[in-house]
């Protein structure tokens, strides 16, 4: 392993650390990602392609029996099934601890583009209804900046990405540079109209990092629907299949996997010398040297990594003098919603193309109003379709009548709330004393939970689901309003927040650290509250955002 | 095991089959497979080598007259033609101990039942026994206590035959009339005014 300094050394290959490897290796620095995981082989991997009966187990909703051993925690994700466990940490390898009476959900992928191969797509601004919403409602603290100082950066990689969507003029979810968008289904186009005439309120398409048209160099989406197990076409925006052959291209990327991270060395003035990281397959400790750190190994991974980089000069974990550092973790709550069946659109029948995205409610409370219940707000997602057989499992009795009555293919329509969590100071992480992860690093200990916020929201979800669905003519409604658990959003963000105050703050309005000024973080860690859109296009916004002010400080020499 | 932990066994099992109806995005790409295949249509082979894995020859034998019973041939074939029984050995294989034991379990309280119905096992009974002890199991109504291990295994293994029957390439293309692709050049959505929605423009050219 040469020692050799680099200008930056990358923690992640995800989503942000893609972006930040092609921005910062365009603007000239030669850069290395760590990632902990191997490299995907997208003709093995990449299960997009397979049909439930090529599956021994016909695309079981579960991982088969030795994998899911191993991954108690990953299967409570959805996609974590026999197609695609294997795109899931194990756990028994990744372990962490929860504190009594407090269950958390930490669904994580290691690997060459971490969980941008896995991600959901849905891209939508934030605005200042949600940067500045401390100022509103009193609760917690605004981002240290507005959206006029975000929204060139969400310009530029809605650019580069791909983000198909419609543009419709809400200030509360602000318009972006769009591909042209999917098409709404007639169930999706009937609560729509019944929304807007009733209540006021936008149904639109999902705004999706998905191509509907080819951009560079990439092929537009070809609808075959699981993007959730890979693309062979890089037709989403995935770091392997854009930002990081884009960092290749400029030959100033070393991209090396199986580094599995342990902590930040520092020098004797406190600033960062190097990562050290164990190489996963033979357990050999090395060291990356570099005149920057940017950590972009996921919220919490890159707030363990400071946590475990304690030292002389930073006892308590890196860049945690403000004693923040793990503070103030936050994930979306689910679990508001219905759904029912519209038995107006019989024999309607549905596009054979699947359309891997769905519907967008936008926040429509608290804006220039107050809600009796709660602070915040929350958006829809779901969609409606013709059924395939799927309503089979609901249908009563047995036998060539049973059989018949599949054939009637009803349509249904669902919607389930995605609301913002307030930061919280006692929702925290911290390294578990005792436990250890398959390569001797400390593991995170949680204690997070959901507040009354949080489940009067969900309520607020369900009851103004139904009352849509009923509007539009659904029929059969179940309410859900049961709240997730913590980390089933996968949204998880928060516990390194940025802004101006390093009492109180980890990184400055330029995400670098207050404490160690070449230590940048780039992840979902520094978001100071959670607004109640899907994170990684703001989480990216941002890395764009700093890497500007990177490139700038290091060109003057002043980092 | 307590009638509990049975339930809710019984309940995992049959929703661990339930992948493809909760992800229906799934689906249409199993029409494309059909599709690229060009002997659609005909049930597979019976490979002459394949062995259950969990179940017995008896068991065997009773999986897949259940499963026949529940999604009959019909102007289609039916779940025996499509070898549910097979697909519902490998879920048994693959499944937790106390699951699968709750399977067999079902399976021999049929028998039972059966020889205290009609005085003999479940598949030495004729086909009106047979509906007539599959009707009071999928009632929805049946809750006498004497009948619960029937009522729990009727609903898991009707959930494995949905699964395993729906997910065949045979189902797809004859029972559904799915030709679906794996590549589409477009998602078309609605068009009918009547539903707020665009008439329908020209197709677009694929990019």
């Amino acid at each position: 392993m040469s020692t050799e300094a680099f200008d930056a050394v990358i923690v992640g290959s995800g989503a942000s650390g893609g972006w930040v490897a092609m921005q910062l290796a365009e603007a000239g620095l030669r850069v290395a990602v760590l990632e902990a995981g191997r490299k995907l082989d997208p003709a093995v991997d990449f299960t997009e392609h397979k049909l439930a009966h090529d599956m021994p187990l016909r695309g079981q909703k579960q991982p088969p029996k030795a994998a899911r051993r191993e991954q108690e925690i990953q299967k409570l994700c959805y996609q974590c099934d026999e197609y695609a466990h294997h795109l899931f940490v194990k756990d028994t390898e990744n372990p962490y601890t929860t504190a009594e009476g407090m269950p958390f959900a930490w669904i994580r992928g290691r690997h060459v583009g971490g969980k941008s191969v896995t991600w959901a797509r849905q891209s939508y601004r934030l605005s200042d209804y949600d940067l500045k919403a401390a100022s509103r409602d009193g609760f917690g603290m605004d981002w240290p900046i507005g959206y006029a100082e975000l929204a060139p950066y969400y310009d530029r990689v809605e650019s580069f990405i791909g983000v198909s969507g419609q543009a419709e003029g809400l200030p509360q979810l602000p318009d972006g540079r769009f591909l042209p968008p999917m098409e709404l289904t007639c169930g999706e186009r009937l609560l729509q109209r019944a929304i807007k005439d009733g209540f006021g309120r936008t149904l639109t398409i999902g705004r999706t990092a998905i191509l509907t048209r080819a951009l560079h160099g990439r092929p537009a989406c070809h609808y075959c629907g699981p993007c959730s197990r890979g693309c062979a076409t890089g037709s989403y925006y995935s770091s392997p299949a854009s930002t990081l052959p884009a960092a290749e291209r400029t030959g100033r990327l070393t991209l090396i996997p199986n580094a599995v991270v342990t902590h930040v060395e520092v020098d004797d003035a406190g600033r960062c010398r190097s990562v050290a990281y164990v190489d996963r397959l033979t357990r050999a400790p090395r060291e990356a040297f570099g005149k920057i750190v940017v950590l972009c190994a996921s919220a919490l991974e890159s707030t363990r990594i400071m946590l475990n980089s304690r030292s002389d000069r930073h006892p308590n974990g890196l860049a945690n003098s403000s004693g923040a550092l793990g503070r103030y973790l936050m994930d979306h709550v689910m679990g508001g919603g219905a759904k029912g069946t519209l038995p107006v659109l019989k024999g309607a029948p549905d596009s054979r193309a699947n359309r891997p995205n769905g519907i967008y409610i936008p926040r429509f409370r608290n804006l220039e109003d107050r809600h009796p219940d709660f602070l915040r707000g929350y958006g829809y997602q779901g969609s409606a379709r013709q059924e395939k057989w799927g309503h089979a499992f609901r249908l009563p009795g047995f036998g060539a009548s049973f059989k018949n009555s599949v054939r009637e293919r009803p349509w249904t329509i669902s919607l389930g709330g995605f609301g913002e969590c307030l930061p919280r100071f006692e929702n925290y992480c911290e390294l578990d004393p005792e436990r250890v992860d398959a390569w001797g690093i400390p593991v995170l200990r949680f204690h997070v939970a959901f507040g009354d916020n949080e489940r009067r929201m969900v309520k607020d979800m369900a009851d103004c689901a139904e009352e849509m669905l009923r509007a539009a003519g659904a029929e059969d409604i179940e309410r859900t309003e049961e709240m997730s658990l913590p980390g089933l959003a996968i949204h998880e963000v928060g516990t390194a927040r940025m802004g101006d105050d390093p009492r109180t703050c980890v990184v400055n309005r330029w995400q670098q650290a207050h404490d160690v000024p070449n230590l940048f973080v780039m992840d979902g860690s520094v978001y100071p509250s959670s607004a109640c859109q899907n994170p990684t296009l703001t989480i990216m916004a941002l890395a764009s955002r700093a890497c500007d002010y990177l490139v700038d400080q290091l060109r003057r020499g002043a980092v | 095991m307590s009638p509990l932990d049975r339930r809710e066994a019984l309940r995992r099992l049959g929703r661990a089959g339930l992948g493809a109806a909760s992800a229906p995005l799934w689906f249409e790409s199993l029409a494309a497979l059909a599709q690229e295949h060009a002997a659609h249509g005909a049930p597979p082979a019976p490979a002459a080598d394949w062995a259950p894995k969990v179940l017995d020859a008896h068991q065997d034998e009773m999986v897949a007259a259940l499963s026949e019973l529940i999604i009959p041939e019909t102007d289609t074939p039916g779940a025996k033609a499509v070898l549910v029984n097979r697909f519902v050995d490998a879920v048994l294989d693959d499944a937790d101990e106390a699951d699968r034991k709750s399977f067999l379990r079902g399976l021999e309280w049929m028998d039972a039942r059966s020889r205290e119905l009609f005085g003999d096992e479940f598949l030495k009974a004729s086909p009106d026994q047979k509906t007539a002890l599959l009707t009071i199991l999928s009632s929805g109504k049946n809750t006498a206590l004497e009948d619960q291990i029937g009522v729990e295994f009727f609903a898991a293994i009707k959930a494995m035959t949905i699964q395993g029957y729906y997910t065949t390439e045979v189902a797809l293309r004859q029972e559904l009339h799915l030709d679906g692709q794996l590549f589409h050049a477009e998602f078309r959505g609605c068009g009918h005014p009547e539903h707020g929605g665009a008439p329908a423009a020209p197709p677009r050219k694929a990019p």
